[in-house]
């Protein structure tokens, strides 16, 4: 049991040594590479990012013309149509499934009673 | 027969549980931000002792200087449970939520970092369930959500709800966060993710609940969500309005933009 902690303990030291040279080996070369690299990929670029491939899908249907030009021109409009509707959707659904809890009002009212009575023998204050 | 091994089992589980938190004891420091909280920070603090005994722990008040006598309560409270494990570490004025979680971190002697709410919209019941559901996952954040099974939301009439239901949406179609409630205020922190989170948030109010997770997610944490219900008992007064939802915007583009 002893020797268990003891080696645990030990295990705790060596891995906290390894992150701290972790930490400093990112450091180091975050301060060399940042000019290069961006660490991580910002969240508006990701969006962007599939906003150019989405469009870049629907011009290159343009382009070839597999389907009818006067059908490829309003698939925008049916994109953000159906963004919108998805997001009414998401809103219905949650209004329609939200989580109420009214018997947890009974519960906490029961619960301020009886720390209200302990308080006040205990001299503190409750605002009775 | 089968069911006497299943409680055999259970009775096992239960000891080697008991015997893996006494051999790492962690404490866990609960940070509490106060502003006129007289009438509930008592309440408060007695739910958390009463469900808080199996477990070391401390509670750190931020007080903003409360001009109702939060803090002459808070010195009752300390008689009747001992200064040790109720800290007082009050700011002159209101300074803000953000910062008020940072002034606590700087008291706290814990090995975790829990923070809630101290008008009793979060009822410290679900404290013991954060705790539990850290020791099984190892996790470094905790996060109470309201919108799954289990959780919940009591005194919200039709417009809150979907205004909250539409915040919560654009959010996440926009964010994609990996957490289901992203402006809660119940959570539990590993005290190094913690302190290496806060150092990154600049955002003010709630807004700052949705960066801190937000944040965390983006680094690579790992998160992990418990139901936990919420009882709105501010009578009458609103607490969202247009200033608030034009916050709230400002700060999901602010979001998509630094994260």
């Amino acid at each position: 049991m002893v020797e268990k902690r003891t080696e645990r303990r030990g295990e705790d030291r060596r891995k906290k040594v390894s992150v701290d040279v972790n930490r400093r080996c990112k450091k180091d070369r975050s301060n060399s590479l940042k000019v290069i690299v961006v660490p991580t990929m910002k969240h508006i670029l990701k969006i962007m990012a599939l906003v150019v491939v989405v469009s870049g899908l629907w011009i290159s249907l343009l382009q070839t013309s597999v389907v009818p030009h006067s059908y490829t021109w309003l698939l925008p409009v049916y994109l953000i149509i159906s963004l919108g509707c998805y997001g009414l959707l998401m809103v219905g659904i949650g209004l329609m499934l939200f989580p109420m809890c009214p018997q947890e009002a009974v519960l906490l009212q029961k619960d301020i009673v009886e720390a209200k009575e302990f308080l006040t023998s205990r001299g503190v204050d409750a605002g009775s | 027969m089968a069911k006497l091994e299943e409680i055999e089992t259970e009775e096992h589980g239960d000891t080697t549980m008991s015997i893996k938190m006494r051999r790492e004891k962690k404490k866990y420091s609960i940070i509490i931000p106060t502003y006129n909280e007289r009438l509930n920070i008592g309440l408060v603090i007695y739910l958390v002792f009463k469900h808080l005994q199996d477990f070391e722990f401390e509670v750190i008040i931020v007080d903003d200087g409360s001009p109702d006598g939060t803090q002459d309560v808070i010195k009752q409270l300390q008689n009747v449970y001992g200064e040790d494990r109720i800290l007082l570490r009050a700011r002159p004025k209101k300074l803000g939520l953000g910062t008020a979680y940072y002034h606590g971190l700087k008291h706290a002697s814990g090995d975790f970092i829990i923070i809630m709410d101290a008008d009793l919209s979060h009822h410290p019941k679900y404290l013991p369930s954060f705790i539990r559901k850290q020791m099984e996952t190892g996790a470094s954040i905790v996060t109470g959500t309201r919108y799954v099974r289990n959780g919940g939301i009591h005194g919200w009439n039709l417009i809150r709800k979907l205004t909250s239901r539409g915040a919560n949406v654009l959010a996440q179609t926009l964010l994609w966060p990996g957490v289901s409630d992203l402006t809660g205020s119940f959570r539990l922190y590993e005290r190094k993710a913690f302190e290496d989170i806060i150092s990154s948030v600049v955002s003010k109010g709630y807004v700052f609940q949705m960066e801190m997770i937000v944040r965390a997610s983006r680094k690579g944490y790992h998160i992990e969500e418990v139901p936990i219900t919420f009882v709105d008992r501010v009578y009458g007064s609103s607490k969202l309005g247009g200033s608030e939802i034009l916050e709230y915007l400002k700060g999901l583009v602010y979001l998509l933009i630094t994260t």
